[in-house]
């Protein structure tokens, strides 16, 4: 063996011995996949709102900001709306035009199918400024209410945004835009109308004062105003005087629609109501069975095919069945088992 | 010198055996009062900055030994007043096991478990189902409907389909006692279950528990080893000295180790049994190559029993010694593994590993000094001959072309093995246990238990501020509700809970419960009136305990796993960090990481170095102690080579069968590290003095194989034979390290009797073949005799 060898063999356990103490302090077990994608409906996403436009996707919003888009069948995708406030009330004039809104004085537009949400600049009070409901009208017109007195008249497709009345201490969660009339109902029972657009309000008389959480008219002259502990108002006055109507329950009913044949209402405990005439009420519930429970709905939509239903989960009402829209997640599987 | 040792060993033999022997029985009384179980505060590595987090928090928190017991209705849901009852028992009983922490006890039936409903002056927290269970159809109709209804409380305490009910109940660390708390908790489960109802239990505590219910068995098995061992020795052997004298040695070193243990207050872990049988195996090598070489020197012409006891003593010291003193040296580095356990285990391992100087390399030969001639067999069963020829058939082999054929195998079985063994996986590699096997009771409760709920494995992360009530502001709850849903996004965990969840929930019941108002309070003042009104509403002030610290400093967020393979909790937890990096908030830091998983995590982070840092160190002893004995680095590769090998086919092994790297496989792989090398040292040594003696290269190898060879291959066969007996064991654990070890006998043995030489052939390295530089160290036999 030359001295050259032997000197290399002699160096090579200290070479080996020098690379494994290296290693040790410096390898480190890798980190597994960190690029997890979260699930589109996570198992804490609440969903306040939910709109399906003619022929169109449907959007559907909740806490912390999050807006997904889905196609009905339960497939959703997550659109980014740049905001972590609870969105409350979403509203599209057509497949591209939409409109969302929520706590913060948060309103999101976007003309592109929600590719993009803009945040718009809305008159809102800087005391108290949740903004709970927005209903379109023609022409790229929408209205919204809310917190301290708010009612705002938005144009350009919710780009610009007036606000129609002054800073007070009540907050408006209902609204129902007829032509130029709009209803608005709130906490501790209060109602009140304009028939100009907003420009002039003149209270109606009511016999609650519970909160009052949303309002629908059928006709010109029969509308239902819904709230917490049950209420169930009818006026068959085009909303001048409302009356109280008994419905058997006492859970919050947080949404009423006129779906062109029957007044729903939906709230706590999967509360679902129906009424043709506003007054003799019944529940639609069966659907729901034992999950009932945890379920509840804080907005019913009339959808392409049935009934669609938004809160503690998404889902439908397609014949006499509940349907979760949800995927396998959240407490919409329980319902559906 | 040696020699002079030797003949003083020999010649006071009465004296060594008296003192030695005195010695013995002492320390077999020391060790006879040894505590055997496992300290759970000892496999938290110190200093780790998670263990750290998780000892200051811990009390509250959630400890790591959390026991999760869950009530299973075989039919129908939960809520029959039988049924309850018996929750209620079981959470009334936890409170008598030793070591409780009783506020710590969580389930429907506890205090703790309330619904905030709104009342005339704010708030009510009233329990749930506290104290007493409901008695008619319509109370438990409504208790049904608010369990539903109460987020904090379905799918957490109550399963989703309303079929089970879980109970969580934490330890305080340093009363818990597992054995004796798992009896406990045994008893009030039987108390409970019947038809009907079935109760399934998880948790590190029920786990160790489970490990000492089946103590009397591994005993057992370790009796049966130990008798299958004697058998073989004596089938080998023939004699009554070549069964009892490694046997004996075997014995003495084990009386030391636990004595010395057991003064140090060092406490015994039952799994670490196999890594004690291990060593045990040692010594009976060692003693075996005595006897063997006794009986050869017999053979040479030895007159006197004394003579070859002499001869054999001194013939053997130096690669007994060396053998003894790598071992030794390479247990004493695990000592620098940051982990309590690991260091009390070099500690035992090491003294352990270093009486066997005492047990084999002297007393053997000294008794061996007391047999009579001339020597009788015990028995006509003679299998010398077919080894001698098998012996001699392989040193006929391993010449010229064949010498480098084995080389060059060994070079390609050493890439290969080497590239699986980057395979191996840290952590546990698998969901449940790996201590027991996929069927057993435990692992199937723990599947069954994170089918139905969110987890059972629980980690803590901790939103500390600078100041009082900072966690009370928006932002902060803000970032715990962001990290929460960021969290959830990885499969493996199932849920999540924090301040952020409650504050929300009181805001909505302070709002008549209209869920538009499930948010937090604007700004701190009001999330702190929300916490008042929730405090002043009739939960009592620990309520919030495991969520915020009295003065909301500091938040936990309680992550809950599915598993805790090491793959999960290293991804959650380089997602923690990737959270807090992306989000950082002024004056607030999160701090990684308590409960199980956490520790688990710390755990994890420092095996993987610690090992291969053992590995590095363990080599260096084995080079220093090859340069000293033989003046040679050169001698330290020769002598590296099977080390490495027998590592690397380890954990190639290792991850080929999915067995992680982990607190509990980690004693076996980092004290096996330098084990086996003394077959190698006996083997060379052997060659290296015959070549001494003028023999050539050929010849030495022959002779060498034929007595030092003969005895690696009978210790190295029956121990493999032996350790067969822990395939029947109920640890999955012991089965699969005693296999571990079965392949760690047999690459050693493999590489002493093929490799080595094969080695010496194609290398001819200078300190074997005697060199001018390497001869002047040994000096030859004769020239010390009388």
């Amino acid at each position: 063996m030359s001295s050259r060898s032997s000197f290399i063999t002699s160096l090579a356990p200290l070479c080996i011995i020098g690379g494994l103490l290296y290693a040790a302090l410096y390898i480190k077990p890798a980190g597994g996949g960190t690029a997890l994608e979260p699930p589109v409906i996570a198992p804490r996403d609440h969903f306040y709102a939910m709109v399906q436009p003619a022929g169109g996707p449907l959007w559907a919003v909740g806490n912390d900001g999050k807006v997904v888009l889905g196609d009905g069948q339960g497939r959703w995708q997550v659109q980014a709306s740049g905001t972590r406030a609870h969105l409350q009330s979403v509203d599209a004039w057509d497949a591209r035009h939409a409109l969302a809104v929520g706590n913060d004085g948060t309103v999101l537009s976007t003309g592109d199918g929600g590719q993009t949400w803009l945040k718009a600049d809305a008159p809102v009070s800087a005391t108290a400024n949740k903004l709970m409901r927005v209903q379109v009208l023609p022409d790229g017109a929408a209205v919204a209410v809310g917190e301290f007195n708010t009612v705002l008249l938005g144009s350009a497709y919710g780009r610009q945004w007036t606000r129609l009345t002054p800073e007070q201490d009540v907050a408006w969660y209902g609204l129902a835009v007829r032509g130029s009339r709009i209803t608005v109902a709130g906490e501790f029972g209060r109602l009140m109308q304009s028939d100009d657009l907003g420009r002039s309000w003149r209270p109606s008389h009511s016999p609650t004062e519970a909160h009052l959480t949303a309002v629908a008219f059928a006709d010109e002259q029969r509308g239902v105003a819904v709230g917490l502990n049950g209420t169930v108002l009818l006026s068959e006055d085009a909303g001048r005087s409302w009356q109280a109507v008994g419905q058997g329950g006492e859970e919050h009913l947080y949404d009423v629609i006129w779906d062109g044949r029957r007044f729903v209402a939906c709230g706590d405990r999967g509360v679902l109501l129906e009424s043709v005439d506003g007054r003799a009420w019944k529940a639609l519930d069966a659907a729901l069975g034992d999950a009932r429970n945890f379920l509840w709905f804080s907005r019913v939509v009339p959808g392409a095919d049935g009934l669609l239903l938004s809160g503690a989960t998404l889902g439908a009402i397609r014949g006499d069945r509940f349907i979760s829209l949800a995927g396998a997640s959240g407490p919409a599987s329980a319902a559906s088992r | 010198m040696l020699a002079r040792f030797v003949d003083f060993c020999i010649g006071r033999r009465g004296l060594v055996v008296t003192v030695i022997g005195l010695l013995t029985l002492l320390m077999l009384g020391a060790a006879s009062r040894i505590h055997v179980g496992t300290d759970f505060g000892d496999l938290l590595p110190r200093h780790h900055a998670y263990v750290e987090v998780h000892n200051r928090f811990k009390a509250t928190y959630g400890s790591s030994n959390a026991v999760t017991i869950v009530l299973e209705a075989e039919q129908g849901d939960i809520f029959r007043s039988d049924f309850l009852e018996r929750l209620r028992t079981v959470t009334l009983e936890l409170r008598k096991v030793d070591g409780v922490n009783p506020e710590q006890i969580i389930s429907l039936a506890s205090r703790k478990i309330v619904d905030v409903r709104s009342s005339s002056d704010g708030l009510e927290s009233r329990p749930l189902m506290f104290p007493e269970v409901p008695s008619d159809a319509a109370g438990l109709a409504d208790l049904k409907a608010r369990v539903q209804r109460n987020g904090l409380v379905l799918g957490s305490y109550v399963s989703r389909d309303l079929g089970a009910a879980l109970v969580t109940v934490d330890f305080y660390d340093h009363l818990l006692k597992p054995e004796e708390a798992f009896r406990q908790i045994r008893a009030i489960a039987d108390s409970v279950a019947g038809p009907g109802l079935r109760v399934r239990m998880v948790g590190e505590p029920i786990l160790a528990g489970w490990v000492a219910y089946f103590l009397p068995e591994t005993l057992l098995i370790l009796t049966a080893t130990l008798a299958v061992l004697g058998a073989l020795l004596f089938l080998f052997s023939r004699t009554w000295r070549g069964t009892l004298l490694p046997g004996l040695a075997g014995f003495t070193s084990g009386c030391w180790a636990l004595g010395v243990a057991a003064l140090a207050g060092i406490q015994f872990d039952p799994l670490v049994i196999v890594v004690a049988f291990l060593i045990t195996a040692r010594s009976i090598s060692h003693s075996v190559q005595l006897v063997t070489r006794f009986d050869d020197e017999l053979k040479a012409g030895a007159a006197t029993a004394r003579e070859a006891a002499r001869k054999a003593m001194f013939g053997l010291f130096k690669p007994g010694m060396l053998g003894v003193i790598a071992d030794a040296g390479c247990m004493i580095i695990v000592i620098l593994v940051p982990i309590p356990l690991m260091q009390k285990v070099a500690v035992i391992g090491t003294v352990w590993v270093s009486t066997i100087a005492l047990s084999a390399v002297v007393m053997t030969p000294v008794l061996l000094s007391w047999v009579r001639l001339p020597v009788r067999h015990a028995h006509p069963i003679n299998l010398m001959p077919a080894l001698d020829t098998a012996m001699a058939g392989l040193a006929r082999r391993l010449v010229g072309r064949n010498a480098y054929r084995v080389v060059a195998v060994a070079g390609v079985v050493f890439v290969v093995s080497g590239w699986f063994a980057f395979d191996i996986r840290i952590g546990d590699a698998n969901p449940g246990s790996p201590i027991l096997h996929q069927d057993s009771a435990y692992n199937r409760d723990a599947t069954e238990i994170n089918r139905r709920f969110p987890g059972t494995d629980r980690m803590f992360v901790v939103l500390a501020g600078e100041q009082a009530d900072d966690i009370k502001r928006p932002e902060a709850l803000e970032t715990m509700n962001r990290f929460q849903r960021y969290m959830e996004a990885q499969p493996e965990i199932g849920a999540s809970l924090s301040l952020a969840d409650l504050i929300p929930v009181i805001k909505r019941v302070m709002r008549d419960g209209n869920h538009h108002y499930e948010e937090f309070g604007r700004n701190q003042n009001e999330n702190g009136e929300l916490l008042y009104l929730f405090s002043s509403g009739g939960a009592d002030p620990s309520d919030l305990e495991r969520l915020a610290d009295r003065d909301f400093k500091t938040g936990a967020i309680t992550l809950f796993f599915r598993d805790h393979q090491g793959d999960t909790i290293r991804t959650a937890v380089a997602r923690i960090k990737e959270f807090a990096a992306a989000n950082p908030l002024p004056g607030m830091q999160l701090l990684l990481a308590g409960g199980f998983a956490g520790v688990t995590a710390a755990v994890n982070e420092v095996i993987l170095a610690s090992q291969i840092e053992s590995i590095a160190l363990a080599l260096l002893v084995l080079v220093l102690c090859c340069a000293v004995t033989y003046r040679s680095l050169n001698a330290g590769m020769f002598f590296m080579v099977p080390v490495i090998l027998a590592n690397t086919l380890t954990f190639s092994f290792m991850a080929w069968k999915g067995i992680g790297m982990n607190i509990n496989t980690l004693p076996v792989a980092a004290l096996g590290i330098g084990l086996g090398v003394d077959y190698a040292f006996y083997i060379i040594d052997d060659i290296r003095e015959e070549l001494r003696h003028g023999k050539s290269l050929e010849e030495a190898i022959a002779l060498a194989l034929a007595g030092a060879g003969k005895g690696v291959t009978v210790t190295a066969g029956t121990l493999i034979l032996a350790v067969a007996m822990w395939g029947f064991s109920s640890l999955r654990f012991q089965s699969e390290m005693a296999l571990l070890m079965a392949i760690w006998l047999g690459i050693s043995a493999f590489s002493a009797l093929v490799l080595m030489p094969a080695m010496v052939v194609v290398f001819k390295p200078g300190f074997v073949m005697g060199t001018a530089r390497a001869a002047s160290v040994a000096r030859p036999l004769q020239s010390i005799q009388p």
